[in-house]
């Protein structure tokens, strides 16, 4: 049942879409890895793909790991269609598992990275729409700030406190027990 | 010094980070800047935020007294307990574990009854401190509100309490109480400063056949489309038919014309031990007659009334098991909540499960379990909210017997 259908996605994967980074480097992608990212699978539902899809905000560097994401992702995908409809293979299913670790595993190590190219893949992965990733990225930002306190927020990510004494000294009576 | 990278982003990816955040976190970054500040009182974040917050259920912990600084502490007598209730979510209650409250086990902080707490109903526990004087709290914002003192002639009941909900068209969190003497339902509010007798015209004798009152409802009235649900207790055998299935009625308060309608209740044989339950925004009843299974059922059309058994899970209580409940009294002590991720917690100290109905999958929550653990399983659900609501304050000397210390 996996190899089910391999051959029709052979014939998608032959639709091949150029993405265009802001330095000008081009990118050649299936379809299925492209519209991962809603924006520009709106672009190839509007038709206006030919010639290559320039995505100025999107720097060679931080496109290339975008894509290394959406590839890795795009065969996840169609593994979980093929399984829809055979979930009751148990054999099936403990490849399905050992798939999601290997993509769990994945994940982990394409977040790490330097906090300037962590939030480069946040702002491309909120210009192209890639849920996924967008997700990844926010929750690799959220861990990193959970349980912190303010002053030590500040200092990590260079924050200026523009608070005034007044209104910091309101916030901390309102609120107290979250401070302590 | 280089610039802050938060700075590049918009607004609503900050927003999507920090709403990721528990509770005490967001209201330390709202401390940082002004911008972020900003983004995290919107009323937008916050709603955001409580929609969040997973499905738990509430436990009692019982632990070793911390030195209470209060002195009325020391004058309502030492303690040689503290008791702390924990939100443990539904999908995974060994992980997300929160620490709601915390206040030392006085006798004069726990009525004699068995409940100091009363009822939960979004994000904010109702606590009875005695006749007539109720405390509201959200845990999460640690705010406050006291319901109405009630005047004497309404006190002489002992527990005239049967619903707690909170009214969206006024804004207001109400408690709707019955004298059976004198045969009035009548609500108490936060947003006024006497109780109000309700249009409800009926009989509070026969209604109470239907519902039971907070204190010994084995299952909490689910708010649900603007109505609070109790589950069946009766059943009705149909007089025709030889394999007619068995039909259940099940008494509901609509919060808005504030009056009591009867519906139809999944077709249980054992409608006494049938628990009621919120999930994924639909009403769910759990079936606990059968020694091996549980069995959910979902009000899958509301306006139709149209029950299905969804599921039928293994029970969470080995095979012989004392820890099953056998009667209504033991299903007191049952917990039962779901989240709109297919988890679902079902069980008490002797048997306590998360089944993840999509995976069919079961893991038995342990920590609970152990009896070394002084953890004490509650029929209470509890999901967070950071809505400041009107007529809530920070804690004050006012209610110097329940603290929100952690």
């Amino acid at each position: 049942m996996a190899s089910a259908g391999s051959g029709d996605e052979k014939a998608a994967a032959a639709a091949m879409i150029t993405l265009i980074s802001s330095d000008n480097e081009k990118f050649e992608v299936t379809e299925a890895t492209a519209t991962l990212s809603q924006t520009i699978r709106h672009m190839i539902e509007d038709g206006c793909t030919d010639g290559g899809v320039p995505l100025p905000n999107v720097t060679s560097k931080i496109l290339a790991r975008v894509i290394e994401y959406c590839k890795k992702h795009a065969t996840a995908a169609a593994g979980e269609e093929g399984s829809s409809s055979s979930f009751s293979d148990a054999a099936f299913l403990e490849v399905d598992r050992a798939f999601l670790e290997e993509l769990e595993e994945f994940d982990d190590a394409f977040l790490e990275v330097d906090r300037a190219t962590l939030f480069d893949l946040i702002l491309a992965a909120n210009y192209l729409d890639i849920k996924g990733l967008l997700n990844l990225t926010c929750q690799k930002v959220a861990d990193s700030v959970k349980g912190k306190t303010p002053e030590q927020i500040r200092e990590m990510y260079n924050i200026v406190n523009d608070l005034t004494p007044e209104e910091e000294a309101e916030i901390r009576r309102e609120t107290q027990w979250a401070f302590e | 010094m280089e610039d802050s990278p938060f700075r590049r982003l918009p607004n609503d990816t900050i927003a999507d980070i920090l709403l990721r955040l528990p509770g005490k976190s967001i209201l330390r970054s709202g401390a940082v800047c002004k911008a972020w500040r900003r983004i995290t009182t919107t009323p937008h974040f916050l709603a955001a935020r409580a929609g969040r917050q997973p499905a738990s259920i509430l436990v009692h912990a019982y632990l070793d007294a911390k030195p209470w600084a209060c002195g009325d502490d020391l004058r309502a007598g030492f303690s040689s307990e503290d008791i702390a209730l924990d939100a443990l979510s539904a999908s995974s209650p060994e992980e997300d574990r929160l620490r709601l409250i915390r206040y030392p086990g006085t006798k004069l902080t726990i009525p004699a009854h068995c409940g100091h707490l009363l009822a939960s109903s979004d994000g904010v526990l109702l606590f009875k401190k005695d006749r007539g004087f109720y405390l509201l709290c959200n845990p999460v914002t640690r705010q406050w509100a006291q319901l109405p003192r009630l005047p004497a002639e309404y006190c002489r009941e002992r527990d005239p309490e049967y619903g707690f909900y909170f009214h969206q068209p006024s804004g207001e969190f109400r408690l709707l109480c019955c004298s059976l003497t004198r045969g009035i339902w009548y609500i108490v509010s936060t947003g006024a400063t006497e109780p109000r007798l309700t249009n409800a015209k009926q009989d509070p004798e026969l209604i109470t056949r239907f519902v039971t009152p907070l204190l010994t409802t084995a299952t909490m009235p689910v708010a649900l489309h603007g109505n609070l649900h109790w589950p069946p207790l009766w059943r009705f055998t149909a007089t025709l038919g030889v394999s007619a299935a068995p039909e259940t009625k099940m008494m509901a308060f609509d919060t808005v014309s504030e009056q009591f309608v009867q519906m139809s209740g999944p077709g249980s044989k054992t409608p006494k031990m049938v628990k009621l339950f919120e999930m994924g925004g639909l009403l769910g009843a759990a079936d606990f007659g059968e020694e091996k299974h549980v069995d959910l059922w979902f009000l899958e059309d509301y306006s139709a009334r149209v029950w299905s058994r969804r599921h039928r899970v293994a029970s969470p209580w080995k095979y012989g098991s004392t820890g099953r409940p056998r009667n209504d009294w033991g299903m007191l002590s049952v917990a039962i909540a779901g989240d709109d991720e297919d988890n679902i917690i079902i069980g008490n100290n002797d048997g306590l499960v998360v089944y993840n109905l999509r995976k069919n999958g079961a893991r038995t929550v342990d920590s609970v379990m152990q009896r070394k653990n002084r953890m004490f399983v509650s029929r209470h659900v509890f999901k967070g909210s950071l809505v400041e609501h009107a007529s809530f304050a920070p804690p004050s000397a006012d209610f110097p017997l329940i603290h929100s210390w952690s």
